[in-house]
């Protein structure tokens, strides 16, 4: 072949890919950045815009936007929360849009941003997408669960790595100005090449979307057919599952229930970052408390065994970090303590919304 | 303005290509080199213009000395030329270096303003002097001024070298060679390109996650395992060949599209089978300049062996500092230096025990161990070329070398009949803190990028037949004709390919790690 017509053909075949893939991109817009889609906005992206804006909340069927997503939105865009909740899915019933609402004594009105298997790394990612808020809420309390002082405990944190990466570079001191400041325009048409945005709109192909939809009003002790996510983050579960939580068939065996998978239960290095972590949000003005949630009388049946232990052993760590680092610390993973009766609780490691209206300090 | 950047790739490189090769072909000579050192200048300046005025002062500068000296040789002239050089970089350089270190040892406050490094200066410093040393010498041709400022801050060269000789680039300038552009030229240099983008987005950058956040820890006090230090140095050991690899790919692949061959500058230097070997095959041309200007000024090996190895120590200690103003680069080049003294004492010692001796000749396991052992002191020494500081640096030796005792899974302390545990180990998990990221994929990775670097092509290998880089005949090459680089189907679909996913992943520029120096 002629070096000029390898030349033209090298070229023509970069641009063809390239164009292959800012068209999918374009077309598929799984985060609707372009608009481009005749169909209704259905990005996680509008569902947060969306939520926000809801009376009551929106629907959050099975399978549908990622939980992750919509609490890393919710976190750089929530404008009216004074305080915000980090933890998994133990802390996801904290609201204070109740008529009794939670923790009050804390806060009037919270953002809660607790996901499902939260652990120290979505302290983290979410602490990151809070400080880019302009109107990041003045008190931040983090939920802390047996595992949570510990790495890679569960892996969905990768949703936001970046967010993760960067609050870590912030923290070790590599970071500038965490605000962004690069063009919108120019950034939006650097993502029609990108190949993890690429990625995306090959796995929607062929996915039932799901449609943004609000709630009707409800009662939140009996819930509706899907889990709703409340305006303020917060989650009610479905009508199935409270209902099977309260029926007779859900009795909950006392027994050692498994709370730590693998590996040590504290890590110092991950206590270390979690201290620098504390003390950045400290120095940027922000008030840090600790939670802890408790866990059903079941779980203590068993006082030898290792669960038991672990919660004992991080329990007494929490309450030493909170007093090392002058912040409070409150609630307690024995329910005894915080005063929650049996039937607080859908599961064993789940308390309802009544077990978590007032707080406890423990220092 | 970074070679891994949309608006280099898509902008940038494509108006200042077009525009050169459209003013050779009318004959404006004068133009097109005009035109090129414009846009190496503008790209110069992209980062900071005040920092133009430095760069464009030092080349009229030094441009007038090498007049003057080519005229009278006068040795006075040389030391005040090759001093001022020293003194700039001296001051941009070193000068808080120094300054701290003065008030740390004898508890003084002198004051400075953190003082920013411009960009490249050790590059174009190291670059002049040695110009004016030759032309002291009477080795250098006359040049135009402009054919000189093309020189000093040709683009693909300026900013992390190869440390370009002036006879090898200004014999390239002239109005012969540019009018004889081929379009073959742009070819072999677009494919060059991507293969470096190719290794810099995807290789370098994808293992640098693996890296920085391991020594980030060390700095911060955290205390690794010992799993976790290995992890880190090797992640850290292959991000800096495949960022500097693909920098070098990048560079001489420019260059290319220009009519211009670049001195070779890497020649996969984690093949070598000793520390002698590497340095001819890590940036070869610092290597070269350090010789060529320090180490043979200094009597080289002339002056007897005692004399050799205090020249080695000393040249490659100033290499170290050359990189940085740091105790850690210091620590490195002098490490360096002394791998040189044993890695020579070895040889003398083989000589006088086998005269006869013939290394080439070596067993398979032989040269493998030699690699391996070479290799493995590399991965050390580049743990002191990363950290930030001394404290760092112990932090991290301290790990890889079981001084915080080694950690296995916790599973495993009952298996094996608990061997482990009788052998001391602990059973905290292999990688406690959080920094090395999935272990699995880091092991992997790094696995497969060892693999690439000991046993794949390299790129000059691949377009040897091309002539893509200068001094490449000096290497043996190793890769069998028929994947040599032509003009064919197969090479279009790979490159095609591997320049798309390099340009899908260039979200995040992040710079070349010798941009620092």
């Amino acid at each position: 072949m002629k070096t000029t017509r390898y030349t033209t053909y090298l070229l023509f075949g970069i641009g063809l890919l390239l164009a292959l893939v800012a068209t999918t991109n374009y077309i598929i817009d799984p985060a609707n950045i372009y608009g481009s889609t005749d169909e209704v906005d259905n990005s996680t992206n509008a569902y947060a815009t969306r939520l926000i804006q809801s009376e009551h909340g929106l629907l959050w069927p099975n399978d549908s936007w990622s939980e992750r997503e919509i609490k890393q939105n919710l976190a750089s865009r929530i404008t009216n929360a004074d305080c915000a909740i980090i933890g998994s899915s133990r802390v996801m019933q904290i609201s204070s849009r109740l008529e009794e609402p939670c923790f009050s004594e804390l806060s009037s009105s919270i953002v809660n941003l607790g996901v499902s298997g939260g652990t120290l790394e979505d302290y983290i990612a979410l602490s990151w997408e809070l400080l880019r808020n302009s109107k990041c809420p003045q008190k931040i309390i983090f939920g802390i669960d047996p595992w949570a002082l510990n790495w890679r405990q569960d892996s969905r944190w990768a949703t936001y790595k970046e967010s993760y990466n960067s609050m870590r570079m912030l923290l070790a001191g590599n970071a500038g100005d965490i605000s962004d400041t690069s063009s919108t325009t120019f950034n939006a048409l650097q993502n029609l090449i990108n190949l993890e945005y690429f990625h995306r709109s090959l796995s929607m192909i062929g996915i039932q979307t799901h449609t943004i939809t609000e709630a009707p009003e409800f009662d939140p002790e009996i819930g509706i057919q899907h889990p709703i996510i409340r305006p303020d983050g917060s989650l009610v579960y479905s009508e199935a599952f409270i209902k099977k939580a309260a029926g007779p068939e859900r009795k909950i065996e006392a027994g050692d229930y498994k709370i730590i998978e693998h590996g040590a239960v504290i890590s110092p290095a991950a206590i270390q970052l979690f201290k620098q972590l504390v003390l950045h949000l400290k120095s940027e003005g922000i008030e840090v408390h600790l939670m802890l949630i408790p866990y059903h009388h079941s779980v203590w049946a068993n006082q030898n065994s290792r669960t038991v232990t672990v919660m004992q052993e991080v329990e007494a760590a929490v309450i030493g970090l909170a007093n090392e680092l002058d912040i409070a610390a409150w609630g307690s993973y024995n329910p005894k303590i915080v005063e929650c009766d049996e039937f607080g609780f859908y599961d064993y490691m789940h308390p309802k919304t009544s077990s978590l209206i007032h707080a406890k300090r423990r220092n | 303005m970074l070679f891994n950047s949309y608006v280099f790739i898509f902008l940038f490189l494509p108006i200042t290509l077009i525009g050169f090769h459209l003013l050779c072909r009318y004959q404006q000579h004068t133009a097109a080199i005009s035109w090129l050192t414009g846009a190496s200048l503008f790209f110069y300046g992209w980062w900071n213009p005040i920092y133009l005025v430095l760069i464009l002062s030092s080349i009229a500068f030094n441009y007038t000395v090498g007049l003057i000296l080519d005229r009278t040789s006068s040795k006075t002239v040389l030391t005040l030329g090759a001093s001022a050089n020293l003194a700039l970089i001296g001051y941009f350089k070193y000068a808080n270096f120094f300054i701290e270190n003065i008030n740390t040892t004898l508890g003084t406050q002198i004051h400075l303003e953190r003082i920013i490094l411009p960009l490249a200066i050790s590059f174009f410093t190291f670059q002049q002097i040695a110009y004016l040393v030759d032309a002291y010498r009477g080795k250098i041709g006359r040049y135009g001024l402009i054919n000189y400022c093309l020189f000093v801050t040709f683009f693909p060269q300026l900013i992390a070298g190869p440390i370009v000789h002036h006879k090898e680039m200004l014999a390239q300038l002239s109005k012969d060679a540019l009018s004889q552009l081929k379009s073959k030229n742009v070819a072999i240099g677009l494919s060059i390109f991507f293969i470096g983008l190719f290794k810099k987005v995807v290789l370098a950058d994808t293992i640098s996650a693996h890296a920085t956040p391991v020594f980030d820890a060390a700095e911060q006090g955290i205390m690794l395992t010992f799993f976790e230090a290995w992890g880190g140095a090797l992640a850290y050991t292959f991000q800096l060949y495949f960022d500097f690899s693909g920098y070098s790919d990048m560079a001489l692949g420019i260059a290319r599209m220009f009519g211009v061959i670049l001195p070779l500058n890497f020649f996969s230097p984690y093949k070598a089978r000793s520390i002698i070997e590497f340095w001819r095959c890590w940036h070869i041309t610092l290597s070269r300049f350090l010789r060529d200007y320090l180490y043979f000024p200094l009597g080289g090996s002339r002056k007897g062996p005692n004399r050799r190895y205090v020249n080695l120590l000393l040249v490659m200690t100033i290499g170290g500092l050359w990189h940085g103003a740091g105790w850690t680069f210091i620590l490195w080049g002098a490490l360096h230096g002394v791998y040189l003294c044993v890695n020579h004492l070895w040889i003398d010692a083989k000589k006088r025990h086998s005269p006869a001796h013939d290394t080439r000749q070596n067993s398979q396991w032989k040269t493998w161990g030699a690699r391996a052992l070479t290799f493995l002191c590399i991965v050390v020494a580049w743990v002191l070329f990363r950290c930030e500081s001394i404290t760092g640096a112990t932090q991290f030796y301290s790990a890889m070398f079981g001084g915080n005792g080694i950690s296995l899974a916790p599973e495993m302390a009952v298996e094996a009949n608990g061997i482990f545990t009788h052998l001391g180990f602990r059973f905290d998990g292999m990688f406690i803190d959080g920094s090395f990221g999935d272990p699995k994929q880091g092991g992997w990775l790094i696995l497969g990028l060892l693999l690439l670097a000991w046993f794949a092509p390299n790129t000059a290998e691949l377009f040897k037949k091309e002539n893509p880089a200068l001094g490449l005949e000096s290497f043996n090459d190793t890769a069998p004709a028929r994947i040599h680089w032509k003009a064919s189907w197969i090479w279009l679909v790979a490159t095609v390919l591997i320049a798309t996913i390099a340009l899908m992943l260039i979200q995040k520029q992040s710079e070349f790690l010798y941009f620092q120096f």
